[in-house]
């Protein structure tokens, strides 16, 4: 997929619109980043936390209209999403004119990455304007495939150039087969999602629920920038300003890779610089063996972990102990130069 | 593995049929106001008023034997279920411009059951409580099997229950348990 082109079935992914005069209002104080400044067309990745700071969801938000956005949500958290804007609206924000609509049957999402990506999409008929050249990274186009109507979001969890084809569910199966049927000409191949977790561990990118837990703020993740500058409130912000969120020995998200180079470290092992039963600084959260660099990769949780790149780290699991290094993310593509095309 | 066509396969009990009912379009009508413009877009496009409070009302349209049926889900929001796709594309046009409402296009993600026969207010009975079947020109949102249903009823000799897709399979199976069972005494 990496070489050249694969496939994957993302309809699971929450999807909702949201509509009306305060939609963008309404969104900034849903999520971390501000996504009333988005133009039509635009996108942009978004962190959902909890009243105490914690991260409960992310995903997309592209805007639609003027005062209509198109938010993606995990799959997982589709429905608690859903009915948590709900909540909002009704309990605390009852005078915001905002709507918020599950159109999670509707759409089912064929996604297409891979270097040629594009080039399987033109083959199959797609409109010209969604070329690499013409259609940038993290904007939602909507189109029509012969007439049925589909919306094209530039994105990307494998860091490849993707296309995340949201298309009307009872047409889904025709496109995977007219894709499919082209199949041989530029090498595709159907992924799922224990190599689509392959991918995103050697992007960097977290797996909300898996990378992170009940504790985990933006600022663990790498996404602490911005947040003191932003000018709307968000649900969650009290809380990232009190002394425990401001801890600078508060776990931070790192790449970590086997002394030897040989070993997967196994998901749950605890980071310690000494020998249990010392304090545990830390943990591996996801682990996967890398097609792309021949050898494991793996995220973890780690005291202080942005500024310890370079130190060696022991990993203590089940009675035995490996060392580690702590690397820098991602492992792939660091400029993330691929997702452009 | 089941094919998802066969989960959602006809169930026939006693005294009572569910079958899958293609041929309706659906969309969620989201609006601010009961009264506003995009009410009277709706009124113009449909020839009928947005529902209140647990309201369900139908016509029929121009197009041959054409039915449309609007039935309410919250106080900002209907669904339409209409045989005419045109006058849902109609509509999505009008409103497309108006800020206090919109039209969101729910074809192929809401699907519509229909159920028919005397042991239909058993059945739902049995899955939601007697509370849960709706008179004719009601709307009631209820569950079977923790799956949302908005269950519709516009005529004596059907009720309709229309639930998302993703979850459909789900609540035939429950439904189909429930057909099978229909004799059985509540407890409730």
């Amino acid at each position: 997929m990496r070489n050249d082109v694969g496939i994957f079935d993302a309809s699971p992914l929450g999807k909702l619109e949201v509509f009306g005069p305060d939609a963008g209002k309404f969104l900034d104080l849903m999520y971390v980043g501000t996504l009333s400044t988005l133009s039509v067309g635009q996108a942009r990745y978004g962190l959902l936390l909890n009243e105490n700071g914690a991260l409960v969801d992310d995903g997309i938000v592209a805007r639609l209209g003027e005062q209509h956005f198109w938010v993606n949500t995990t799959s997982s958290g589709a429905e608690r999403t859903c009915d948590g804007f709900e909540e909002w609206l009704q309990c605390e924000f009852v005078d915001f004119k905002a709507l918020v609509t599950s159109v999670t049957g509707r759409w089912a999402n064929v996604t297409v990455a891979g270097p040629k990506a594009w080039q399987l999409l033109e083959a199959a008929g797609f409109d010209s304007a969604l070329s690499p050249a013409r259609s940038k990274h993290m904007t939602l186009m909507p189109t029509r495939l012969d007439s049925v109507p589909l919306r094209v979001l530039r994105a990307s969890f494998s860091g490849e150039l993707g296309y995340e084809i949201n298309v009307p569910a009872d047409h889904a199966r025709a496109l995977f087969d007219r894709l499919w049927s082209l199949a041989p000409r530029f090498h595709l191949s159907a992924y799922g999602l224990e190599a689509l977790q392959s991918l995103r561990i050697e992007k960097g990118y977290i797996h909300i629920g898996t990378d992170t837990d009940g504790t985990t703020q933006p600022g663990d993740i790498g996404f602490g920038r911005g947040i003191d500058s932003k000018v709307p409130n968000f649900v969650g912000r009290r809380s990232l300003s009190r002394s425990g969120s401001r801890d600078t020995d508060r776990p931070q998200l790192v790449g970590l890779v086997a002394a030897d180079r040989r070993a997967l470290l196994p998901v749950g092992a605890h980071l310690a610089t000494y020998t249990p039963p010392n304090r545990s600084e830390g943990h591996v959260t996801s682990s996967t063996m890398s097609a792309e660099l021949g050898h494991p990769v793996s995220l973890a949780m780690l005291e202080r972990g942005a500024s310890r790149k370079g130190e060696r780290i022991g990993v203590h699991h089940l009675g035995t102990t490996m060392e580690a290094e702590v690397v820098a993310l991602p492992f792939v593509d660091p400029k993330g130069a691929r997702a452009h095309g | 593995m089941a094919e998802t066509q066969d989960l959602l396969a006809p169930i026939e009990g006693p005294g009572v049929t569910v079958e899958l009912q293609p041929r309706f379009h659906a969309a969620s009508l989201r609006y601010f106001e009961l009264d506003g413009a995009f009410a009277g877009i709706v009124r113009r496009v449909t020839g009928l008023n947005l529902p209140t409070s647990l309201g369900a009302t139908h016509g029929t349209g121009a197009a041959e034997q054409s039915v449309t049926l609007l039935a309410w889900r919250s106080p900002s929001e209907t669904t339409l279920l209409t045989t005419d796709a045109e006058l849902l594309d109609a509509l999505q046009t009008a409103a497309a411009a108006l800020s206090d409402g919109c039209v969101v296009d729910q074809r192929g993600g809401l699907l519509v059951l229909r159920a028919r026969g005397e042991a239909v207010p058993n059945l739902v009975a049995k899955q939601a409580g007697h509370g849960a079947m709706p008179a004719i020109g009601e709307s009631r949102r209820t569950r079977f099997a923790n799956v949302a249903l908005l269950l519709v009823k516009v005529r004596a000799e059907e009720t309709l229950f229309i639930v998302d897709r993703i979850y459909a399979p789900h609540a035939m199976a429950a439904i189909r348990v429930s057909a099978a069972d229909i004799d059985a005494p509540l407890f409730d």
